[in-house]
């Protein structure tokens, strides 16, 4: 009876007294006007009006627009909105979207074009809307995702604010209330910097940084509305990987393999980590499960199946690998495995055109001396959690043997083979596996015929701890008690990337990077290929490179600020460059001996 | 989850852990006496616990999770999150300090602790002190 006498007395409270008011006693009502300390010693039950918040919350969203800023202020928390000085709001040309922006204080935008030059507030903030919309069509008007839901189905609410002094290109974050009681889905609000101007944001400035942030958040406020419980990991792989799909050419998203391939030893699932590629660099296996099923449409039946399980998982978020297998009628581990062997072989049709852009895979061990077996500096063997993988390459050297057969030993259930032979002409076929012997064999290996022939161990399995070991000689590997530790990439030295903006890119390659202002630049991609094919062969280069790693960041950072510089850089560059380019052996031997040189002198200083 | 007394407890986003962090916001936890937040300013006096409860240290948080540049895992509290509690026959209101947490004692049995749109289950029991952590939302970085 007193609920029902307090609805009756709503609209008199509301004629009465202002909306502002009206939202203000009431939070008041409830929480107190002033911040309670922790600690109370009593209870009180609570008044029967008090029950149930979630129709104040969603009339708190339907209304704010109505409320003084003021009071917005006094009540931004309650919805974990960004505050912007003299906030002025632009719609998009198709009504889905609000654009907010300061007109004041330090959020104003100081938007600039690609070369630096500035462009009115307005017309960035037009652009702003334009790129959403555009980004709205194709991933729910082409695509067929739903629509980020929005309270009321208002326009969805699009922040700018400065956001380059926290390194964070936007984000997405749920409303606190379900868009029904009881439902997983939820509304959210997207900030992104508001201008992307800051260096920090180099190479993906101005519109490159406007048009991958909006394809990329976007698609997580779609996710909240699928299913609030989603798995973190797979929600920045998706959302990573359609940024691609809507702006074909930024191309940031390959900057994350590098990591990966440095760390495929841990699972598909992994946490979100830029650093070990955790999440952002797991988006290529959206890439290939798009080319599995040729349509884009599987990634969208992964996020229809999340959607079908509502809260499946008492609040905690849901798995998202059973989902994936689900969705993939329990093919996962066979696509998995699939998967591995296309990251060497290579042959991708998606994307074909920037398939130079994925970053290769990286072997845990090279052997060029042989035998290979329990003797080895590098022992052959490996232990892998669930869904992950190990490549291993085998040179051709004095030692090796006429006919190169690899046998597998101690291998678990969960362990699956392949092992491929690449041709001095980058041609690359399938050894065929003899059960029997439990062996592959490459006739001719060292032959002059064979580059290098690569073992792929995968744990296409759920279950963790799966162990084999394998030998050039026939001899069992013994599995060590609790598996073999895992380890690095033995090329390079170091992980290739850290910071994708400051650096430019991945793959190591820091100054000519910040010389020529793209890791993606063909002239950085040759030094890429120098580095790989020459200096990391012999232990001198390798030192080299090693230091490389290690100085080169802070110098290539000061450099990217600086036309000079770059200018200077690219002059220094161009001898290298001409001689990878057009392979001249004299110069590539000169210079192969100055840094060999360059590194054993470091190395004997001992700044190494 | 009722803990031991006497220790401190850090929120890494995933679960508490004992022990103090750089940097972050702990809870006193001690059997037999309300816990409290230390947020790096001198402890407040202990509180026993009243006769026949338990206490209820209740964090309120949006997960952090993704980031670009570096990684932005963690946690946000939730200042003035308001919070129902129901169970044993009562139904309260609170509303979390500035630090996201909720301190409470309340007769030991089970309890719903609800945010809007997530709700978990506590246990309480007499004389010790229960953890709690409950996601109130979800920020994606990058």
């Amino acid at each position: 009876m007193l609920f029902a006498a307090l609805l009756s007395s709503l609209p008199f409270l509301a004629a009465a007294a202002s909306l502002d008011d009206y939202y203000l006693n009431r939070f008041g009502a409830i929480y107190g006007n002033q911040l309670q300390p922790a600690g109370v010693v009593s209870v009180q039950a609570a008044g029967p009006q008090e029950r149930c918040l979630t129709p104040l919350y969603h009339g708190l969203k339907r209304d704010w627009k109505q409320l003084a800023p003021e009071t917005q202020k006094v009540l931004a928390k309650y919805l974990a909105k960004p505050v912007l000085t003299g906030e002025a709001v632009v719609r998009s040309s198709a009504g889905n979207f609000n654009i907010h922006y300061a007109t004041s204080g330090t959020d104003v935008p100081k938007p600039t074009d690609v070369n630096g030059n500035p462009i009115p507030v307005t017309t960035w903030v037009a652009m702003v809307a334009d790129v959403f919309e555009n980004v709205y069509n194709v991933e729910v008007a082409q695509m067929g995702y739903t629509a980020a839901p929005t309270t009321a189905g208002a326009p969805y609410d699009i922040y700018l604010q400065d956001l380059g002094q926290t390194k964070t290109f936007g984000l997405t974050e749920s409303d606190d209330i379900p868009v029904s009681p009881g439902s997983a889905s939820f509304t959210s609000s997207i900030t992104i910097d508001n201008d992307f101007a800051d260096p920090v944001y180099a190479p993906y400035k101005s519109d490159s940084g406007l048009q991958i942030t909006a394809a990329h958040e976007y698609h997580h406020a779609i996710q909240y509305g699928y299913n609030f419980f989603f798995d973190v990991w797979y929600a920045e792989a998706t959302s990573t990987w359609i940024e691609d799909e809507v702006y074909d050419g930024v191309n940031q998203l390959y900057n994350y393999l590098s990591n990966y391939m440095f760390n495929t030893g841990a699972s598909l699932d992994i946490p979100t980590d830029v650093s070990t590629g955790g999440g952002y660099g797991r988006w290529i296996f959206n890439r290939y499960l798009v080319e599995r099923f040729n349509s884009q449409v599987i990634v969208r039946n992964i996020w229809d199946r999340l959607r079908s399980l509502g809260n499946a998982n008492n609040g905690n978020d849901i798995p998202m690998l059973p989902v994936i297998d689900d969705v993939m009628t329990g093919t996962l581990g066979n696509d998995f495995f699939s998967f591995c062997k296309k990251l060497y072989v290579r042959d991708w049709s998606n994307h074909a055109n920037e398939t130079g852009l994925i970053y290769p895979i990286l072997p845990i061990t090279t052997y060029s001396s042989y035998p290979v077996n329990n003797a080895s500096s590098r022992v052959p063997g490996v232990t892998l959690s669930h869904y992950s993988f190990a490549y291993y390459s085998f040179k051709p050297s004095v030692s090796a043997p006429q006919d190169l057969v690899l046998t597998i030993s101690n291998r678990s259930p969960g362990i699956t083979l392949a092992a491929f032979r690449k041709d001095p002409a980058g041609n690359v076929s399938e050894i065929a596996f003899a059960a029997a012997t439990s062996t592959f064999t490459a006739p001719s290996f060292n032959a002059g015929t064979t580059s290098e022939v690569v073992l792929l161990v995968c744990n296409n399995n759920p279950t963790d701890t799966q162990s084999v070991g394998f030998s050039t000689d026939g001899t069992a590997i013994p599995i060590p008690q609790g598996g073999f530790p895992l380890l690095s990439p033995q090329q390079p030295t170091t992980p290739p990337v850290s910071s994708p903006a400051s650096s430019g890119g991945g793959g190591g390659c820091f100054i000519a990077t910040a010389a020529y202002g793209s890791y993606l630049h063909p002239k950085v991609m040759l030094l890429r290929e120098f580095r790989d094919n020459y200096l990391l062969t012999n232990a001198p280069g390798r030192a080299f490179v090693a230091l490389y790693y290690k100085v080169s960041p802070s110098f290539a950072d000061f450099i990217a600020r600086h036309d000079s510089l770059r200018r200077a850089s690219r002059i220094v560059l161009t001898p290298v460059v001409l001689a990878v380019e057009y392979k001249g052996v004299a110069t590539v031997v000169l210079l192969i001996g100055v840094f060999a040189m360059a590194g054993g002198y470091l190395r004997s200083r001992s700044f190494m | 989850m009722a803990r031991a007394a006497g220790n401190s407890y850090y929120f890494t986003g995933k679960e508490f852990l004992e022990g103090l962090s750089p940097g972050a916001v702990s809870v006193n936890v001690q059997e037999s006496y309300l816990p409290f937040v230390q947020a790096g300013g001198g402890n407040p006096k202990l509180a026993k616990l009243p006769e026949g409860t338990g206490g209820l240290a209740l964090l309120c948080y949006v997960q952090s999770a993704g980031g670009k540049f570096k990684s932005g895992n963690g946690y946000l509290p939730i200042s003035g999150a308001p919070v129902e509690i129901i169970g044993g026959g009562l139904k309260l209101a609170a509303r979390a300090d500035e630090h996201g947490y909720v301190v409470l004692a309340l007769p030991p049995g089970q309890y719903e602790v609800r945010l809007p749109g997530f709700s978990r289950k506590v246990k309480l029991e007499k004389g010790k002190n229960a953890l709690v952590a409950i996601r109130g939302g979800k920020r994606m970085v990058d």
